[in-house]
């Protein structure tokens, strides 16, 4: 009961003008960042970065959330209409919801993964809610050594995970860490890797790393794509959701939502798996499965309902460990780290009113994403058809002032254009860029725990296996390394991991 | 140059990249006593980033890694003419201001887009690239105090 009277609380203080604004500012954003084709919801949070960070406080993460889970509800838009995913996580969308539409039912389907979105995100947030506080009380029993452990366990998951090859994988996360090492040395104020700069002195901002990355790079990747297809019709009327398909879709909303959240929690796995297992999940379960692909909609329903599920179960390893579980997370982790808050248990009891009203921003959104997705639908499938040579220059330019305002420094406007340019090199040659920038973003962390840790114990390394728990995530580490040598000998294939979701 | 072959030129450069953090690290101090030294991370990390694109390497050479097709030429050569144009506008916001070097680079970039045959698209294209900055420059300088780089211009 404490819980949901701080929940209704945080309902209340996100009713207030500003961050409602801003919620419904990054759910605009999310829905049509969604939408395109080529950008997804980290690109999407990745642009919006340093605009947020600019409104401060509980507006700005209600912003960048708006913008993830819009880009959850958006992504369904083109699925559906054109058969062409608008992010990763909508890819399962296009089997049933394409079909649908080209039996002239878009605007049922459209209702349908509108109404499934909802109720994912409703369940998502319940679970949200249900779990950050007591993960967060037991997490603030951790000393810097189960730390340590939790951190190497989330970074192996996600390595492992993260992309085809692992060892690709490790590197991209070794490459992270030492990107992190670059500034003062946190314990001796060495200078380590600047290069003689002063502007690197402070180390790399990992919010203008992550904009590149996973901001630019979405677009230098997808420069080529131009949409040349007919949209399918649909009347306003038929986007309405209807009570029969609600009641006919009933264990597909409620299994994808569950399943979702569970999966969205783990750090690596994401929404784009959560949407498959899903998929699966209800086909298997289904009396006719030969009737899944044919445009039903209970196809559309389940993965609608996981992939919003999912977006608010990465939130509880952000908020309540201080650990981004995807690369959406890690980029929303920049937007607390630059207003000044450190996400992790220490949030909870520190500025518990900042988490409440944060998280009643998100209810708030979810609902408002019902009424605009109905509402601009037949914008947003205009917006599919402005050509990338007047969208993309004026994003980039958004970009380009975002990321000069994070420290009023053209060098780091410098920084983030390189970065863009390096991720295309890394998407090519399958270098999963999440790991890259988690272990930047926890990197500069780990060093300093494990080294205190050192000092305190005079240098013995038992000390990392002493504590149960701390052994306990570390014997589950080596388990999660051992995943590749596990799925060759079973001869079986990994599912898509977020890194598809940029 | 073929994506395998930019795989194992990445996977070479990567092992020695690895073996020079090691060199580094080793400079920077590993142990001082009983605390651990500002080198023994980048020894650490230098070795796995070695390795593991030795592994990389020897998977490459032998064929092992599938990899797409990669960038078509005129993908890269897009990309290219976005970022070159980007990095111009950034060397030379000192000189013009951000808000004319911005201009210049979203024109530049529209042009390197440029899908549409016509004179119309360069119309819509000069008022997309006029307007956006101003608008941008509207928001981030007079609405969010950013102190944006001005040009002789006084903008």
């Amino acid at each position: 009961m404490e819980t949901l009277a701080l929940l209704w609380d945080g309902i209340l203080a996100a009713t207030d003008p500003a961050i409602f604004a801003c919620t419904i500012l990054g759910a605009v954003v999310g829905l049509l960042i969604g939408a395109l084709p080529g950008l997804g919801p980290t690109a999407g949070v990745a642009i919006m970065l340093p605009v947020a960070a600019g409104f401060g406080g509980v507006a700005a993460i209600a912003c960048l959330g708006g913008v993830y889970y819009g880009s959850m509800f958006g992504g369904a838009i083109t699925s559906i209409l054109l058969g062409i995913p608008g992010d990763a996580p909508s890819v399962m969308t296009v089997i049933d919801g394409y079909p649908m539409a080209q039996k002239g039912e878009a605007g049922r389907a459209l209702g349908t993964s509108v109404f499934a979105s909802f109720v994912g995100g409703l369940l998502g947030i319940a679970g949200l809610v249900a779990l950050s506080v007591p993960v967060s009380r037991y997490a603030l029993a951790f000393g810097p050594t189960e730390m340590t452990a939790m951190m190497f366990f989330a970074l192996s998951l996600l390595s492992v995970l993260g992309g085809r090859n692992a060892f690709k994988g490790f590197v991209a996360l070794a490459l992270g860490l030492w990107l992190g090492m670059v500034g003062l040395d946190p314990i001796s104020a060495l200078p380590r890797y600047t290069g003689g700069s002063m502007n690197l002195f402070d180390g790399l901002d990992f919010s203008i790393v992550a904009v590149g990355l996973f901001g630019l790079t979405a677009i230098f990747t997808s420069l080529e794509v131009n949409v040349d297809k007919p949209v399918a019709k649909y009347t306003f009327a038929s986007l309405l959701p209807r009570m029969s398909d609600a009641v006919q879709t009933r264990w597909q909303l409620l299994q994808g939502s569950v399943l979702g959240f569970f999966v969205g929690v783990l750090p690596g796995v994401g929404a784009s798996a959560a949407t498959m297992l899903s998929y699966a999940l209800a086909k298997r379960l289904s009396p006719t499965p030969e009737k899944y692909g044919t445009g039903i909609v209970e196809g559309v329903a389940a993965p609608e309902a996981a992939n919003n599920s999912a977006s608010y179960g990465a939130m509880i390893p952000l908020f309540t460990l201080g650990i981004p579980g995807s690369a959406t997370t890690a980029v929303m982790m920049g937007g607390l780290i630059m207003i000044g808050l450190q996400p992790g248990p220490l949030l909870f009891t520190e500025n518990p009113q900042f988490v409440w009203s944060v998280f009643g921003s998100f209810a708030i959104g979810n609902l408002a994403l019902v009424f605009l997705t109905l509402l601009l639908t037949p914008l947003l499938a205009a917006a599919l058809f402005v050509p990338t040579a007047y969208l993309y220059p004026i994003v980039i330019a958004i970009v380009v002032y975002g990321v000069f305002a994070i420290d009023n420094s053209t060098f780091n406007v410098m920084l983030t254009i390189l970065a863009g340019g390096a991720g295309i090199i890394l998407a090519r040659l399958d270098y999963p860029a999440v790991p890259l920038i988690l272990g930047l973003v926890l990197g500069p962390l780990l060093e300093r725990n494990i080294r205190r840790t050192l000092i305190q114990s005079q240098g013995d390394l038992l000390v990392f296996v002493e504590r149960p728990i701390a052994l306990g995530l570390f014997i589950a580490t080596v388990l999660v390394l051992s995943i590749p040598l596990f799925l060759k000998l079973t001869g079986r294939k990994k599912i898509a991991a977020d890194e598809a979701e940029v | 140059m073929s994506v395998q072959r930019l795989d194992l030129l990445v996977a070479a450069l990567l092992t020695i990249f690895g073996l020079w953090l090691v060199y580094t690290g080793i400079g920077y101090g590993v142990m001082q006593g009983t605390t651990p030294g500002a080198g023994l991370f980048p020894i650490i990390i230098g070795s796995s980033i070695a390795l593991l694109s030795a592994i990389n390497l020897y998977r490459a050479l032998g064929g092992v890694e599938k990899l797409g097709p990669g960038i078509s030429g005129r993908e890269a050569a897009k990309a290219g003419v976005v970022i070159a144009a980007l990095l111009i506008a950034v060397w030379l916001t000192p000189y013009l201001g951000m808000m004319i070097a911005t201009m210049l680079a979203m024109a530049a970039i529209g042009l390197a887009l440029r899908t549409e045959p016509g004179p119309v698209f360069f119309v819509k294209l000069a008022a997309v690239s006029v307007i956006t900055p101003i608008i941008l420059l509207l928001l981030f300088q007079n609405l969010l105090g950013v102190p944006t780089p001005r040009g002789p211009l006084g903008f």
